[in-house]
């Protein structure tokens, strides 16, 4: 019975990880985790088509992993490790390691087969993450880094099965807990404030995601939130004059709230895309406070030209296309405008362990993810005799196209399309116009699906851009054409080889993991902003800074040593003190007991409504 | 210890009180006891700014500190750090300075704590600050925070309390404020001076201006009086609807007075009637006489006047005291108190007259007095369910932390004995009881384990084992602790008085192991008591008292307590 087995583990929990004990005792999808007796006896687990530990003998496969996972370990070292399962590669790692260890897993039903039919209380001390969000995952090992001695000190040991089912996952939390320790000295604070809708809202939670990973301070304004409002607003009245004014009342709200936000928390930019809400007013004030704001506009500069009024009020413009655009910018007074290249975000653009049933929904030998556009509809109903899935929205009258067009041309989210890259044999990737038939001649920026296709290890047929050649090497790690006509003939030989088409798109994959990654773009805008003209962060000028509260502390010594362990963390609140007092031990000093006052007052004051 | 007793003035003492004008006026009995009990002690206050001045004319207060809570919250707000901590540390700076030996911290609340921390005291008592959690220093201040949320189970009035947790006894003198120089008001010679404050903190506290005109005229219509009105800015129309209502020509002087005008108003005063407000405890501290109407959250018991004589009135209702956060849609109540019967015991106060407990239907009118402890008492007709089950609480708290020596000494026994006792009993009867022998057993049971921990950690041996089964036994304890009765409260008391454990692993598993012998102890006092009870019903008084405790909560009584505890949640 399994509770004989886990009476142990449920006491071992309550001692060293009470935290977990009500997650322990979910029931868990008995159909995707199943428990099954190895050969030697031992429980082994298969969670769907995986199995997550040896069916012969797990005991022993967890030892020969845990030898050769240890070998590389320094002493004194933190070990985190990724995946539980259900615990033998843990505890054979805690036979060996009487260091610092924490676990993680990205599964609550792994853990709860754990709880039930594991053997936890083989782990003696060791702290054990069980979350499915790579931020909060990343989060709560502070406190082991802190006693640790930083975050440098941890080293990361890979359960191989569980790390399979979520690579994205145990690598994110890898990148952000290596992250936090190269972070720099003083990190930024930036504010990424997204559109309500579009394109460009996943490409601002990019942007984020790459200035989290980079050690910044991120905080996010995510204005989707009003989507629905926005929908409302556009249907409140027949008289279209009544909703403009509306619209501009709730572009007023959003950009106000920037303001607030921004002022709030001290941060050093405001970093906007393309439909994210501003005035001209927010972006003054901002600047007054000595906040700069960055737009990074990833539209077509002739198809879109809201650029023309608004591109003068940030202070920095980032394009996607070059000349003459940026020469337009100049002579329209925008000084500081740059031109910025899209990405991917190899943390979701990522190759993908699809079930038989995402093969079948998602798989085609060739599709295409997109809005539909004349020179897309031209070129697409020539293709229509294929094995062919076309996904995206605007396709009104498909005509040919009805056939191969999917969900009646909804949109699809991010998560999906990853999907349909993954499981299509080609990928057709053809940048919109509305001008042209075919390729367009004259098209120089790549869009998202070129890099976004690529870092998902898919295979791409790229209509022929400027720039292609700047970023990839077409033949080895992209295939392009130049006319349209040239397709079927493409996409015949590459359906008929396949080695080939892999070797090309696992070369794409490491060009953009190199070379095209948001990491590396976020990285660049930063530097041309605060490098190159050696801005002064408005951060460092806020009371709060560490660093003005440091020198601030000048003569007393218990206070100085409290703060010159947050170093480093930019603006602080007083919550930032009080989560490093309740890591410190020993006696209370006097710095130590005056915040714990304040916090408590704070506290108080906040229950009684008096704040 | 060079600097704390070799002052000229002898041990200075710090007492900290930062909650409202109300509970300042209550502690200046606790300065004058001090001050009784050693003469050259040399007692600072420390409390919120706006009550600095009147601070400084309690008697026997040397010196008043102050802390502006209100700019602090501010600065807190607006997010400057840097100010609110200067601003704490040169208050902490200067208290260090001053060398002194104890503080005693009567404000209850968690910021308290750390700036009684940071006077640098060598002794403590009241609300403490530990780097983890709060602690409470002494038994009194521990039951106080259990008490807290769970008024029906206070068992002592706060004057009292705070008298305990500054260990003192009752203050032998009858008025704790200096001389207030006078007014100057236009007070006509042989007419008493009668002072009234019609509003109070809420409206559901507030005696109707009506009732307080009618009792007006029914004083003035047979004796020659001066009314004297006091009170806030805000309360100013309910001055005019007073004057309107009663016709009878009044000093006014609603809004006009900051607190030391106040006090030299309610100094001239013969009397005072008001609700439950810092101005009739101002009364009590200046030794003028008192009535008061309390309702609403006001409890007698609580916070009466802490004057000998004191009458005060409330309603009769099983609803009253209203709950903590209570909205009443009715306020029915507020017409149960007659204006014939206040006015009466008005002219009563103001001839010196003595003036006996008195209850209709829909009052009760009950007198302060002190019991031979020096506990403050309310003098009654007729002893109500609650009242019973609080005198007998307050014996056993008395007894509990001024003396287990008082104990029954068949009681008083080990708990392997307790647990040979416990086998041989009849089996329980009611859940109730079930609940108790559980309970007892788990403690004895838990008692062994701490036992042979210590006795392991004295042998050098490890103690894996029988730590690992302590931990889940005390956790099992959590289960009592949380629940809505007597039981609950013991077993909670118990482990605030585990809360600061020493670092000391020996000393630790001794304190527990103690701690837990007296619960099992005390566990099983109550449960012989019941089954005594049910074999011999009223075999004896003391048996009686001894079974108040658990069982009180189980005697039809409608649950009293809240299902958590606000100090639990505060503090981890």
């Amino acid at each position: 019975m399994p509770s004989d087995i886990c009476r142990d583990n449920l006491q071992w929990l309550a001692e060293t990880n009470p935290n977990l004990l009500s997650l322990a005792g979910k029931d868990f999808d008995s159909g995707a985790v199943v428990v099954t007796p190895s050969r030697r006896g031992a429980p082994s687990l298969r969670v769907g088509d995986l199995q997550l530990h040896s069916a012969y003998d797990p005991i022993a496969e967890a030892d020969r992993l845990a030898e050769r996972s240890l070998a590389d370990v320094t002493q004194g070292a933190c070990i985190v490790m990724l995946g539980l399962g259900l615990g033998y590669f843990a505890q054979a790692v805690r036979r060996r390691w009487d260091g610092l260890l924490a676990v993680i897993e990205g599964d609550p039903d792994v853990f709860s087969a754990a709880a039930l039919w594991g053997s936890l209380s083989g782990l003696g001390e060791t702290k054990l993450i069980i979350s499915e969000d790579a931020e909060q995952a990343a989060l709560l090992l502070k406190p082991l880094a802190a006693v640790a001695g930083g975050w440098a000190k941890l080293t990361f040991i890979r359960h191989p099965a569980s790390v399979k089912r979520f690579p994205h996952f145990y690598d994110e939390v890898e990148a952000l807990a290596k992250a936090r320790g190269s972070q720099s000295a003083d990190p930024l604070g930036v504010l990424v404030v997204t559109p309500l809708y579009g394109g460009s809202l996943p490409i601002a939670r990019y942007c984020a995601n790459a200035f989290r990973r980079l050690g910044h301070r991120v905080e996010t304004l995510d204005n989707e939130i009003y989507d629905p409002g926005r929908r409302q607003i556009e249907t409140a009245s027949r008289d279209r004059r009544h909703c403009r004014q509306l619209l501009n009342l709730l572009t007023t709200l959003m950009a106000e709230t920037i303001t607030a936000r921004a002022l709030d928390r001290a941060v050093d930019l405001v970093w906007l895309v393309a439909q994210s809400p501003m005035t001209p007013a927010v972006a003054a004030e901002l600047r007054k406070h000595g906040i700069p704001t960055a737009f990074w506009f990833v539209e077509e500069w002739q198809l879109l030209t809201y650029w023309r009024e608004s591109a003068p009020i940030y202070d920095y413009f980032f394009t996607i296309q070059r000349e003459p655009f940026l020469r337009d910018l100049r002579d329209r007074g925008v000084k500081r405008a740059r031109y910025l290249p899209l990405a991917a975000d190899p943390y979701i653009h990522r190759p993908l362990e699809l079930t038989p049933a995402e093969i079948a929904e998602y798989g085609s030998e060739i599709s295409h993810v997109g809005a539909g556009y004349r020179n897309r509809r031209q070129v697409f109903s020539g293709l229509a005799g294929f094995d062919f899935k076309l996904w995206g929205n605007d396709w009104a009258m498909p005509g040919v196209l009805s056939k191969v067009l999917q969900r009646d041309g909804a949109r699809i989210s991010t998560a999906e399309s990853v999907k349909v890259f993954n499981a299509a044999t080609i990928n057709l990737n053809l940048h919109s116009s509305e001008f042209h038939d075919g390729v367009n001649p004259d098209g120089d920026y790549l869009n998202p699906r070129t890099f976004e296709i690529a870092a998902c290890g898919g295979f791409q047929l790229v209509d022929r851009r400027r720039d292609l050649d700047e970023y990839f090497r077409p033949g080895e790690d992209i295939v392009a054409f130049d006319d349209a006509r040239e397709l079927p003939l493409l996409i015949r030989y590459y359906l008929d080889h396949p080695d080939e088409r892999r070797a090309i798109a696992a070369a794409g994959r490491q060009r953009v993991c190199a070379g095209h990654t948001y990491d590396l773009r976020m990285a660049d805008a930063l530097d041309y902003i605060f490098s190159r003209e050696n801005r002064v962060r408005a951060s460092s000028r806020h009371p709060n800074h560490i660093e003005n509260l440091i020198k601030g502390a000048d003569g007393d010594p218990d206070l100085l040593a409290l703060l010159e362990e947050l170093r480093g963390a930019g603006v602080v609140t007083l919550d930032d003190i009080i989560e490093r007092i309740r890591l410190r031990d020993g006696q209370l000093t006097t710095p130590e007991t005056i915040f714990l006052l304040l916090f408590e007052f704070r506290r108080w004051a906040a229950e009684k409504d008096l704040v | 210890m060079k600097g704390i007793l070799d002052t000229e003035r002898g041990p200075r003492w710090l007492i900290i009180q930062l909650a409202r004008f109300g509970d300042l006026m209550q502690t200046a009995p606790v300065v004058a006891a001090a001050v009784e009990q050693d003469p050259a002690v040399e007692v600072h206050l420390l409390v919120d700014a706006p009550l600095g001045n009147v601070a400084k004319s309690i008697r026997g207060v040397a010196k008043v500190h102050t802390i502006d809570r209100g700019k602090l919250l501010k600065e807190l707000a607006a997010g400057r750090i840097a100010d609110a901590y200067s601003r704490i540390g040169e208050l902490a700076a200067d208290l260090q300075s001053r060398r002194i030996a104890r503080v005693v911290n009567l404000t209850h609340t968690p910021d308290s704590a750390y700036l009684a921390r940071l006077s640098g005291a060598p002794q403590a008592s009241g609300l403490a600050a530990g780097r983890r959690k709060m602690i409470s220093a002494d038994p009194w201040s521990r039951l106080f925070r259990v008490t807290l949320p769970r008024r029906d189970w206070g068992a002592l009035h706060l004057v009292d309390i705070h008298l305990r947790i500054a260990g003192l006894p009752s203050p032998k003198s009858v008025a704790w404020m200096n001389a207030i120089p006078s007014l100057g008001l236009p007070i006509r010679p042989g007419r008493p001076v009668v002072g009234m404050q019609l509003g109070a903190s809420s409206p559901l506290r507030r005696w109707p201006v009506e009732a307080f005109a009618r009792t007006a005229q029914i004083v003035a219509e047979r004796t020659p009086v001066t009314i004297v009105l006091v009170g806030t800015p805000a309360e100013q129309p309910l001055a005019d609807e007073f004057n309107r209502l009663s016709g009878i020509e009044t000093i006014d002087l609603v809004g006009r007075t900051d607190i030391s005008q106040l006090t030299a108003a309610v100094a001239r005063c013969r009397l005072i009637l008001s609700g439950d407000t810092g101005t009739i405890h101002m009364a009590a501290a200046l030794g003028v006489p008192t009535v008061g109407v309390y309702l609403g959250m006001a409890r007698p018991e609580d916070t009466a006047p802490y004057q000998c004589g004191a009458v005060v009135f409330e309603p009769r209702r099983d609803c009253h005291p209203c709950p903590e956060q209570h909205r009443c849609g009715h306020l029915a109540c507020h017409a149960d108190i007659p204006p014939e019967a206040v006015a009466a015991a008005v002219m009563a106060q103001l001839h010196g007259e003595r003036i006996p407990p008195a209850a209709t239907a829909d009052y009760r009118q009950r007198v302060v007095d002190f019991d031979d402890r020096g506990c403050l008492i309310l003098r009654d007709r007729a002893e109500t369910e609650l009242d019973r089950r609080r005198r007998e609480l307050r014996k056993v708290w008395l007894r509990e932390f001024e003396g287990m020596k008082e104990c029954a000494p068949e009681f008083a026994t080990d708990a392997i004995d307790a647990e040979r006792r416990m086998s041989s009993l009849v089996p329980p009867a009611s859940e109730r009881d079930a609940k108790l022998v559980a309970l007892a057993r788990l403690t004895a049971e838990a008692t062994l384990t701490a036992a042979s921990v210590e006795s392991d950690l004295l042998r050098g041996n490890s103690p894996h084992r029988g730590a690992a089964l302590l931990r889940k036994q005390l956790a099992l304890l959590d289960d009592y602790a949380n629940g809505p009765d007597g039981v609950g409260l013991l077993t909670h008391i118990f482990q605030l008085e585990l809360e600061q454990p020493p670092d000391d692993s020996l000393a630790a598993a001794a304190l527990i192991r103690s701690c837990l012998g007296a619960l099992a102890r005390r566990a099983l006092v109550l449960m012989v008591n019941v089954n005594d009870q049910h074999q011999h019903p009223n075999a004896d008084a003391d048996a009686d008292e001894r079974s108040a405790v658990a069982f009180a909560g189980a005697q039809g009584n409608p649950p009293l307590l809240p299902p958590c505890f606000v100090w639990r949640e505060g503090f981890g």
